[in-house]
């Protein structure tokens, strides 16, 4: 190991600089010089750290972890701006809705830095609190301009709202001067989803919000975006919503490397000079047979209900027969869920198919199965009786097997 | 009470009469906090209860046993109980399937029910 305790003494011994000087043996002029530059270094320094603090606040914001809904795929990105200290109040957000329904949003708030990204950070919980009221997009804009008037400190940002119900193949929208979403059909088809334009929150005191709602069908995406991602100093929006367009033809199926296609396309040199949100939303067309893994936990139930729903609605099964069974198998799932497992984290599984004009509907667990003594699971058991055709338990060494099976009337699409 | 399925709203009519409305959807996740919720507003001294499940979209058979459940207790403290439910629904169908009239009185609006709990002999 080395010691260097035995330098000190030596450097100790030296004698004092002299007065004036920067240091030893240092002329007067190079210490101002060295003293600017470093008030220059210092300087520069503080707008890092505002930087990387404004960054690391933002980025802790932004959701990390995207909602999952069947049939529905997103991925999001957050490139803070090059420029100086251009960072902080873009921002995307996904927000599952009670009914089945997502809301997507992305906003931007004017200005820079920390303070913009804590302003981001308010309007943010504002949008999800009104959101999940179930309010309806115009008038979430409409509370969200009267929540930023009501702030200490006046901001002015722009925001999109768009609902998508993935049964309807529908979406939602209604805008506060942000910029138009991109639809990309399935034939890869680009549409902006230009709707009647919204004043920016915060511009005026009775801005009016009106909606609008597309198709959104099967295999089609919903791009948003702020305009950190179409304007730049090298172009106008025009032209960077043309080249935004254009990556509609062979846009990547994967919401994640459609983000990355989009990014590529956007910012020509690979980084953004502005702030830039994205989030891509790719609505998958239910297929033919339905095949879930999902956790064995309560919570488990409303996704399969779900996703069963849309792949039901999509063979043509009316919404009473689906209604029917939905409830047979969520009574399945239940007892797969209660009944089959130690604690700890356990899956089940949910097949379904269609066999002529027999809906087949399979529930696996892996555990050990006990049979139902009345209660709960006696009557889960009789419903799913009373709502099918026929069941059939099979318990395994590996687990229990429910099978289930009805006649439908529904008519494949 | 509110959660991500479902949001219970409670009107009282009347001195005697408790309204328990459930928007949403009732499964095993959500059963036992519905359940609570409507039992805690329901105070000794009502003498009826009406679930009104006109707004539920989905119920399955953790929420009939939550009926069930508030039935018994109901019975025992000799409150009526009733639940609403449109006809032709699919939460109806499942209410019928499992006999919720052999334990309270299934009607098909609010009215129906309200005018039958006035009617109903005073504990």
């Amino acid at each position: 190991m080395v010691d260097d305790r035995g330098l000190r003494p030596r450097e100790r011994d030296l004698p004092p600089p002299p007065p004036g000087s920067g240091g030893a043996g240092e002329p007067g002029g190079d210490a101002i010089l060295g003293a600017a530059l470093e008030g220059l270094r210092r300087a520069a320094e503080e707008v890092e750290v505002e930087r990387s603090t404004a960054e690391t606040l933002q980025r802790s914001l932004l959701r990390q972890q995207l909602p999952e809904l069947p049939g529905l795929r997103l991925a999001a990105r957050y490139l803070p701006g090059s420029g100086e200290a251009r960072i902080g109040g873009d921002w995307y957000d996904a927000i599952p809705l009670r009914d089945g329904r997502l809301a997507l949003v992305i906003g931007d708030v004017v200005g820079r830095g920390i303070e913009a990204a804590a302003r981001m950070a308010h309007l943010q919980s504002a949008v999800r609190a009104y959101a999940l009221e179930g309010l309806r997009p115009s008038l979430v804009l409409e509370r969200m301009n009267g929540f930023v008037e009501e702030l200490e400190k006046r901001c002015t940002a722009t925001l999109l709202l768009a609902v998508v119900d993935p049964d309807a193949e529908t979406v939602r929208l209604a805008t506060a001067g942000h910029p138009p979403p991109l639809i990309v059909n399935p034939d890869g088809t680009p549409t902006f989803a230009e709707g009647p334009p919204g004043n920016p929150l915060g511009a005026t005191h009775f801005p009016s919000y009106e909606e609008t709602v597309l198709a959104l069908p099967s295999g089609s995406a919903l791009i948003l975006y702020t305009d950190g991602l179409v304007e730049g100093a090298d172009r106008s929006l025009d032209q960077g919503m043309e080249i935004l367009a254009g990556t509609g033809p062979d846009l990547p199926d994967d919401p994640d490397e459609a983000c990355r296609r989009v990014l590529d396309a956007g910012l020509a040199d690979g980084h953004a000079h502005d702030d830039v949100a994205l989030l891509v939303a790719r609505l998958d067309a239910p297929p033919e047979t339905l095949d879930l893994i999902l956790r064995a936990e309560p919570g488990s139930l409303v996704a399969v209900r779900r996703a069963l729903g849309r792949w039901l609605r999509a063979g043509g099964v009316g919404d009473a027969e689906a209604y029917e069974v939905q409830v047979a198998c969520g009574e399945a799932c239940s007892n797969a869920i209660t009944h089959a497992y130690p604690p700890g984290e356990a899956h089940f599984a949910v097949r379904a198919s269609r066999d002529g004009d027999e809906l087949a509907l399979e529930v696996s667990d892996f555990g050990a199965w006990r049979p139902p003594r009345g209660g709960q699971g006696g009557r889960g058991l009789a419903l799913i009786e009373q709502l099918t055709d026929s069941l059939e338990i099979d318990r395994g060494v590996a687990g229990t097997t429910v099978r289930m099976r009805r006649r439908s009337n529904g008519v494949p699409r | 009470m509110r959660d991500r399925l479902a949001e219970v709203q409670f009107d009282e009519v009347g001195a005697e009469t408790v309204v328990a409305a459930v928007t949403g959807e009732i499964d095993g996740s959500n059963a036992g906090e519905v359940q609570r919720a409507v039992a805690e507003h329901v105070p000794t001294t009502a003498r009826a209860l009406i679930v009104d499940l006109t707004q539920t979209a989905y119920i399955d058979s953790t929420g009939v046993e939550l009926l069930f459940e508030l039935a018994r207790r109901l019975s025992s403290r000799r409150q009526s109980f009733s639940v609403v439910v449109p006809q032709g629904s699919g939460v109806r169908r499942v209410l019928e399937l499992c006999d919720i009239g052999s334990v309270g009185l299934l009607v098909a609006t609010r009215d129906e029910a309200l005018a039958a709990a006035d009617g109903a002999p005073s504990a």
